[in-house]
């Protein structure tokens, strides 16, 4: 039975991973394609949030920089030594993986909000730094990605929706990252952090280390991220790869999804997402002041009233549904 | 000479620095709370102010007694209705319902007011007094002036009056402060509100020399955390210490460095007084 329960369940996931391989042939328009892809980039984005922020309960508030480390280390050496996102990609994933190992060095002494602090004041040096660094990353007013040709290899096509099936693709190898972690021995340790970190640590565990190893995979998810999004968009600029606003944004689709489980990040974005898009797409000021307005008052109501997320109530559904058996159960021996 | 001008700088920049922080410095002493839409206060004091003066001609140095009480009542309404229910939850809760009030806050902001930057015409605006051979900046002066004004205020509320001093109580210890009959969610809710109320007074007292837009809160939260931190969170005369570090900090730096990197110093002092002393320069070690 519970063998079967199991290969049901991973039936169920490899469903899930070719319909989202499949939604083009849906044949959406391509406005909506757009969103789906956009989607897809914050999804990955998220889940690396949730790593360290969800999982440990180690609440960064400077997750952007990775996406943006990502984002301007693979444009910088396309427009600067014309290589291939191919390889930019992961070389800005690695990036990624440092700063985080010198970020956690510095802040994962710390607790509470004296982290989430330190992680947005360093995330705001980041900023600083790579707006002064005018002539490699074009400061302030940021960096173009020159369109060269329609090309897999150089990571380039003409609409967003031919990027499609890549975002998906890395939505699928993110999430079954996170799913690995959450039921891995590194899950189970990055659990007993969250609870108690000192229990955790007397009952033996590395909580340097454990931390250590969630962020920088978390850093690397991130960072993968921010090169899609730097080859979807074209361009690149500190307001919007390297922004508190980005960070902020970045924990609260994986925190209404839910921070503690693996599909959080994409129930969080893919409700999220195509909502600020459709509203910010009619141009004006209010219509994206109105979609972000809902962004705060469903943050707001969901730490107030369910701070497990979309997660949290799926859980409590779940509950529910069982029990009534339980008093049955007990009547009738 | 030049570095006499930057001290001067970074004292008058550093004392409306203390004005900014200090409210956030008391919520966070009374409710163990980081404020994070505390700039988002900030920004709806400077626009109160604002249209204070479109409206009514009133010069910012007074509208601000008025940001100050459209301040206090928001801060007292989000108090009693949302911040009260995660005092004892989650730390996550604890962090993100005040990211979620200064999303809603800031994008509200963005769909009523535009996102153009506005600013007021006073007499005084390019106004500048001359210390012997150092120039003084009027509106500096007066935000100065206010700053030190409010903090006084509040050093003699917190010592010498009985709601101060069991604002106090329930700071070092909430559950002795219930034993000793003191009703500690009015003292909470009262400590929110006037920490809101400071940063809408600080708003407009900073709106001759500042323009107002739906995101400046951004420009000022991280400086405004660094500040909080280095004295210790909590503790209302650190904050004063921590804004002239910060004042001065960024004035000397602004000496040998381009301004661009000013704040970088200041982010780097701040990371470094916290490797050093995980709990502020004045902060109590805490413990976990």
């Amino acid at each position: 039975m519970r063998i079967d329960a199991l290969w049901g369940r991973r039936a169920l996931l490899a469903a899930g991973a070719i319909a989202l391989l499949c939604v083009p042939l849906l044949h959406l328009s391509d406005y909506t394609m757009r969103i789906a892809t956009m989607t897809c980039v914050y999804v990955v984005a998220a889940a690396g949030w949730t790593l360290i922020g969800g999982y440990a309960n180690q609440i960064t508030l400077g997750q952007a920089t990775m996406f943006g480390i990502g984002a301007y280390v693979s444009t910088m050496l396309f427009v600067h030594f014309h290589l291939s996102p191919w390889i930019g990609g992961p070389l800005g994933a690695i990036a990624a993986a440092l700063a985080a190992a010198v970020i956690g060095f510095l802040v994962f002494r710390l607790w509470g909000a004296y982290f989430a602090l330190v992680t947005l004041a360093l995330a705001e040096m980041v900023r600083i730094l790579v707006e002064y660094a005018q002539p490699i990353t074009g400061g302030p007013q940021g960096i173009s990605v020159p369109f060269v040709r329609n090309s897999l290899w150089l990571l380039q096509f003409p609409e967003a929706k031919d990027y499609y099936e890549i975002a998906a693709l890395l939505v699928i190898l993110a999430l079954a990252l996170a799913r690995g972690v959450q039921y891995s021995p590194l899950g189970y340790r990055l659990r007993a952090i969250r609870d108690d970190e000192v229990a955790a640590k007397l009952a033996g565990i590395n909580v340097f280390r454990t931390k250590m190893i969630a962020f920088m995979l978390g850093a690397v998810l991130s960072a993968l991220a921010g090169t899609l999004y730097a080859q979807i968009t074209g361009f690149v600029d500190p307001d919007s790869v390297l922004s508190i606003t980005l960070s902020v944004q970045l924990a609260l689709y994986a925190i209404i999804g839910g921070a503690q489980v693996w599909w959080g990040p994409l129930a969080g974005a893919a409700l999220l997402v195509p909502l600020g898009q459709a509203m910010t797409g009619s141009g004006s000021a209010a219509g994206a002041g109105l979609a972000k307005i809902v962004y705060g008052l469903l943050l707001v109501a969901i730490v107030v009233i369910q701070p497990l997320g979309i997660a949290g109530f799926v859980k409590d559904l779940r509950f529910r549904r069982r029990k009534p058996a339980a008093p049955s159960q007990a009547v009738s021996p | 000479m030049a570095i006499l001008q930057a001290l001067v700088n970074g004292v008058l920049v550093g004392g409306v620095y203390a004005l900014i922080t200090v409210g956030l410095t008391l919520i966070f002493g009374v409710l163990e709370i980081v404020n994070f839409a505390q700039g988002e206060f900030l920004m709806v004091g400077m626009y109160v102010a604002y249209f204070s003066y479109v409206a009514l001609h009133l010069d910012p140095m007074l509208s601000a007694v008025l940001a100050f009480g459209v301040l206090f009542g928001l801060g007292a309404v989000l108090e009693r209705w949302l911040v009260r229910r995660v005092l004892h939850g989650p730390e996550i809760s604890q962090i993100f319902l005040t990211v979620g009030i200064s999303i809603a806050l800031q994008n509200a902001a963005l769909a009523f007011f535009g996102a153009d930057f506005h600013s007021v015409h006073v007499p005084y605006q390019t106004a500048s007094l001359s210390l012997g051979p150092i120039p003084i900046s009027v509106p500096y002066l007066l935000a100065f002036a206010w700053g030190a004004a409010i903090n006084l205020v509040l050093y003699f509320f917190l010592v010498r009056t009985d709601f101060g001093r069991a604002m106090r109580a329930v700071a070092v210890n909430a559950v002795a402060a219930t034993l000793s009959g003191i009703n500690v969610s009015r003292v909470r809710m009262v400590a929110f509100a006037i920490g809101a109320g400071l940063a809408g007074l600080a708003g407009a007292v900073i709106l001759p020399y500042a323009y107002v837009y739906p995101t400046i809160g951004l420009q000022y939260v991280v400086i405004m955390f660094t500040i909080a931190v280095l004295g210790g969170l909590g503790n209302v005369n650190g904050a004063v210490i921590g804004s002239l570090i910060v004042g001065i900090t960024q004035a000397l730096s602004a000496l040998f460095l381009p301004s661009a990197l000013q704040n970088l110093v200041v982010f780097a002092l701040f990371v470094a007084v916290l490797m050093v002393k995980p709990s502020g320069l004045l902060g109590h070690s805490h413990a976990h």
